[in-house]
């Protein structure tokens, strides 16, 4: 073979490596958006959450839910039912809240609309499990929005 | 209108405005639901017959999926048009770069300001649910959306597309809404509402009834076709 050509493949390759490598690198960024208080509904799109980690591989994966509307009720501890004036479901009992910490300890993060909040007079300290203040987005229409524009795939199991 | 509307939604339809009739067609479109309603039947009725009839031998599908579907120059047209008012819009007043949008970092927990890569932020949601509550609770997001655009001089798209059991949404009978998106209809020239026809056919013919869908809302031949299409185009997606 051609010195010259041989050059030029070794160059190549050594433009095309690191491009691989950080195509490699880079997580699958996925948004699950979840606007629903059916607890089947929930416990079928954690299960869908959990599927859908397994099938990458470990960090490949930058998954974000986005609770709005009556999909908050997944992290409303159910004794905030008895302290909050409006009706609606509590749903984060036992079994969902293992499932809730078993995701986040792989890394999911469980972002919460305020205006929703707002709407049915919960307060995050006292009615939700384990959201502290940077996982509340002021409107979670605009954050998912905003991650769509950053290259998230929208999901709505 | 200036010509005769109906020689001018056939000419329309069949793609045979100039450019600056074209403009002036959609412009006119816009004012007038009535007369985007008719051309967007008019469409519909077109792509039944070409359905009906199947391709033709000698005419490529490509040619036949451009003549069914004018949603891509109604789009173009309208982004135009928008872009161009927003961009006045926006010229006449200073921009202010506000922080109040909560952008999220690969942590999610960035609290940097938008800089979005498109100048402008288009939003298509897909309204399937018939709970008028939920209906209500979307109108409020997107109205707080439009205003905080508004406020930043932002420019922004919205469209809602009632399509299914989503539809109640925009029937004169079974809306809870009515008043208030003819409110934001008119305070919001870059809030659009979208009926399906495919649904409103079903149910006339399901229920033996007529449907009226409201004023201010548009009409496309199919409601899931818009809204694949506009996630092609690039907007971002919310399914309610």
């Amino acid at each position: 073979m051609h010195w010259l050509s041989r050059i030029r493949r070794l160059l190549l390759l050594g433009l095309l490596l690191p491009t691989l490598a950080l195509a490699g690198a880079e997580a699958e960024k996925v948004l699950y958006h979840l606007d629903s208080d059916d607890p089947g509904k929930q416990r079928e799109a954690l299960r869908m959450m959990q599927n859908h980690i397994n099938a990458v591989k470990p960090d490949q994966l930058d998954l974000v839910v986005v609770l709005n509307g009556n999909g908050i009720s997944l992290l409303l501890e159910q004794d905030a039912l008895s302290r909050r004036s409006s009706t609606g479901r509590a749903n984060a009992d036992q079994v969902v809240t293992a499932q809730v910490d078993n995701l986040r300890g792989q890394g999911v993060r469980f972002l919460v609309c305020q205006a929703s909040m707002q709407a049915r007079h919960v307060q995050r300290e006292r009615d939700l499990y384990h959201v502290d203040k940077q996982q509340l987005v002021e409107n979670g229409m605009l954050a998912m929005v905003h991650l769509q524009q950053q290259g998230y795939a929208y999901l709505k199991p | 209108m200036r010509h005769n509307d109906e020689l001018d939604i056939n000419a329309y339809v069949d793609g045979e405005l100039t450019p600056e009739e074209r403009l002036e067609f959609l412009e006119a479109m816009r004012d007038n639901p009535e007369l985007s309603r008719e051309a967007c039947e008019l469409t519909n009725l077109k792509s039944q017959l070409q359905l009906a009839y199947a391709n033709p031998p000698g005419l490529s599908a490509g040619a036949t999926a451009r003549k069914r579907s004018p949603w891509g120059a109604i789009a173009a047209g309208t982004v135009l048009l928008t872009t161009g008012l927003l961009g006045g819009w926006v010229l006449g007043t200073a921009p202010n770069h506000s922080e109040r949008f909560v952008m999220l970092d690969a942590e999610g927990r960035g609290q940097a300001p938008a800089t979005a890569e498109s100048p402008e932020t288009r939003i298509v949601v897909h309204l399937t649910n018939p709970n008028q509550a939920v209906a209500g609770e979307l109108l409020d997001d997107v109205e707080h959306m439009l205003r905080a655009y508004q406020r930043d001089g932002q420019p922004l798209r919205v469209e809602i597309v009632s399509h299914g059991d989503g539809l109640d949404l925009l029937r004169t009978r079974l809306s809870e809404h009515q008043e208030r998106i003819g409110k934001l209809s008119q305070a919001f020239g870059n809030l659009t509402f979208v009926a399906c026809k495919n649904t409103i056919d079903r149910v006339e013919v399901s229920q033996g009834i007529e449907v009226n869908i409201i004023p201010e809302a548009q009409i496309t031949g199919s409601g899931v076709n818009h809204v694949a299409k506009r996630q092609k185009e690039g907007w971002s997606y919310i399914r309610v």
